[in-house]
């Protein structure tokens, strides 16, 4: 990035061969959307309306923005036969559990298709996230039940292909950032693992625009819910620190503390109050990474 | 946190029906099954024919193809197939890129082949002004890799088809670590950035524009001897008729360091452009 005289920035984002030019000057973009084919031999795309599989839609006086992948989603309906297939409307149903049973080798086809979903959920589908963990724990060994369950989340995204981030602003005020951290205690039957979840927003007014989101399944047994949360919350600073050090680095400091918000009361005591009770004793040193961090904001 | 290319790339179709690189002009209608399961049943199988076929292109470059039988050309194909695919994955990292996907599909076959043709004609004519090669004798105990064509079709938003196109790769597979390479690691944007710039840029009011660097990794030079084959359908002979091999002045697409060294590239015109690079994500 590229800070000018008198308050412009410009942003370049490098993608190997993709380039996104942005910043609050005209000037300086078109400076340097001039300056750049003299060294290299470039393609001007103009307006960003698509990266990475993703297409972008833009409204500037309303200030909208809506990111989707109805051109991916369909490729992938196409790649695994579900063209036609009937649409449903929730992506899961009941939980995956492991199949211990011989004849089930490791298919490469249900790998693919996990592969190609768990696209969508990273970029633009954080409602599939957890449906495609879930599907994900069992590649090496899928049988007919997880195909079901795989082949769900396609009939799903056929009802939903077109949906995909809304952003949204206002002329005034700054914006912060604030997560949201959850998880599904023991939720996984067969090692009885819970499930961390978190999600990143950029707060500005009333406007929410979820920038970041993550369900993954942790990599311990825990004993309490409370625990459970613990970790996520871990999970969900750590992702802070790294956004937070993003946006210093676009000069958007984040002045004041970054709010995360947690549902388990049991979990916010003990992030913000060292005490040992004889129920806590036996968590892990490094969730107490979050009191450690809460006490230094 | 810089995220390792591979790991946000997107899916992409490796057609299992097409052999793509030398024998695309006679292609076979069926897909290819007997290939796929032999190759799953028995993962040593692999090891067996396709990499031992890789060695084989060292020790014998002058009679590599010709001493393959059909079958093991086709797994060779294959695995040449799956590489450089992920190759051409690097280089794009875009959900429309599908490989082959509807090659026998069209009705117009042989215009795609003439479309073909010409794209392969202007992407060798490329070569030549962009001075990606030297043509040389291949000096004795130096290795040569072998080289072939990759064919990708370049879709819009809607997936139809606007441009065939035909790229001239290296197989970087057969590079040896430490004697042809060192170094391969480029970081890319992690796509929380990404979200994080379009979502600032939409609550500011910032501009947005989008540019493509065409044929990126040619454009930069390469500091490691490569010597490769020259690409079928255009080879040039010595004055006494003997084997020229192409000394790469630029990365080819399928080399093992180009994304390194595109990045390198760009990164150093960058920097000398006044921009600075970010800490928490350097891309």
């Amino acid at each position: 990035m590229k800070f000018g005289s008198s308050g412009e920035v410009l942003v370049i984002v490098l993608y190997v061969d993709d380039l996104i030019i942005t910043g609050n000057s005209r000037d300086m973009v078109n400076d340097f959307k001039l300056a750049i084919p003299r060294k290299f031999s470039m393609k001007d795309l103009r307006e960003l309306d698509w990266i990475l599989g993703m297409a972008i839609k833009r409204n500037r006086e309303k200030r909208i923005m809506e990111i989707s992948q109805t051109a991916y989603i369909d490729t992938v309906l196409a790649k695994f036969g579900m063209a036609d297939c009937a649409p449903v409307l929730k992506p899961m149903e009941g939980i995956l559990t492991k199949m211990n049973r011989e004849d089930i080798k490791p298919d490469s086809e249900y790998m693919k298709l996990v592969g190609s979903l768990l696209y969508a959920a990273l970029v633009t589908r954080p409602d599939i996230a957890f449906a495609v963990q879930s599907l994900g724990k069992h590649l090496h060994l899928a049988s007919t039940e997880h195909w079901i369950a795989a082949k769900r989340v396609l009939r799903y995204l056929k009802g939903t292909r077109e949906i995909g981030l809304k952003y949204t602003g206002t002329t005034t005020g700054s914006f912060t950032l604030v997560g949201y951290a959850d998880a599904d205690y023991a939720g996984d039957k067969d090692n009885r693992r819970s499930t961390s979840g978190y999600a990143f927003t950029l707060r500005h007014g009333d406007n929410i625009n979820t920038v970041d989101w993550r369900a993954k399944q942790q990599d311990v047994v825990v004993l309490s819910s409370a625990e459970s949360e613990l970790i996520s919350a871990c999970s969900a600073t750590q992702t802070t620190i790294y956004i937070r050090q993003v946006l210093v680095d676009l000069g958007f400091k984040q002045d004041g503390p970054t709010m995360i918000m947690e549902d388990n009361q049991a979990c916010i005591a003990m992030s913000n109050n060292p005490i040992t009770h004889k129920r806590t004793k036996h968590i892990d040193v490094r969730y107490h990474f979050v009191r450690e961090k809460n006490k230094s904001k | 946190m810089g995220v390792h290319q591979e790991g946000e790339v997107p899916p992409t179709n490796t057609s299992e029906d097409d052999d793509g690189i030398e024998n695309r002009s006679h292609q076979d209608e069926q897909p290819d099954d007997r290939d796929v399961d032999h190759v799953r049943e028995d993962p040593s199988q692999v090891e067996a024919t396709g990499w031992k076929g890789t060695d084989n292109i060292i020790q014998n470059v002058n009679n590599m193809g010709r001493m393959r039988s059909r079958t093991k050309a086709r797994e060779h194909h294959r695995l040449d197939n799956a590489l450089v695919t992920m190759g051409d994955d690097l280089a794009f990292a875009a959900a429309s890129e599908v490989v082959n996907e509807d090659h026998h599909l069209t009705e117009d076959e042989s215009e795609a082949l003439e479309e073909r043709r010409k794209a392969k004609d202007a992407e060798y004519q490329d070569h030549m002004k962009n001075g990606t090669w030297e043509l040389t004798p291949l000096p004795k105990g130096e290795r040569c890799i072998s080289s072939g064509w990759v064919e990708t079709d370049k879709r819009d938003q809607n997936g139809i088809i606007v441009r065939r196109n035909v790229r001239f790769i290296a197989k970087g597979y057969s590079q040896e670590y430490g004697y042809d390479y060192l170094n391969t690691y480029a970081p890319v944007a992690s796509i929380t950035t990404i979200r994080l710039i379009l979502a600032i840029a939409c609550i500011l009011d910032l501009e947005l524009d989008n540019m493509d660097v065409e044929t990126a990794y040619p454009q930069s030079d390469l500091e490691e001897k490569v010597y490769v084959k020259q690409p079928i359908g255009y080879e040039q002979y010595g004055p006494n008729g003997e084997e020229l091999v192409c000394q790469l002045r630029k990365s080819l697409y399928g080399l093992k360091q180009s994304g390194r060294n595109w990045h390198k590239t760009i990164d150093g015109w960058f920097r000398g452009y006044g921009l600075h690079c970010s800490s928490a994500d350097p891309c």
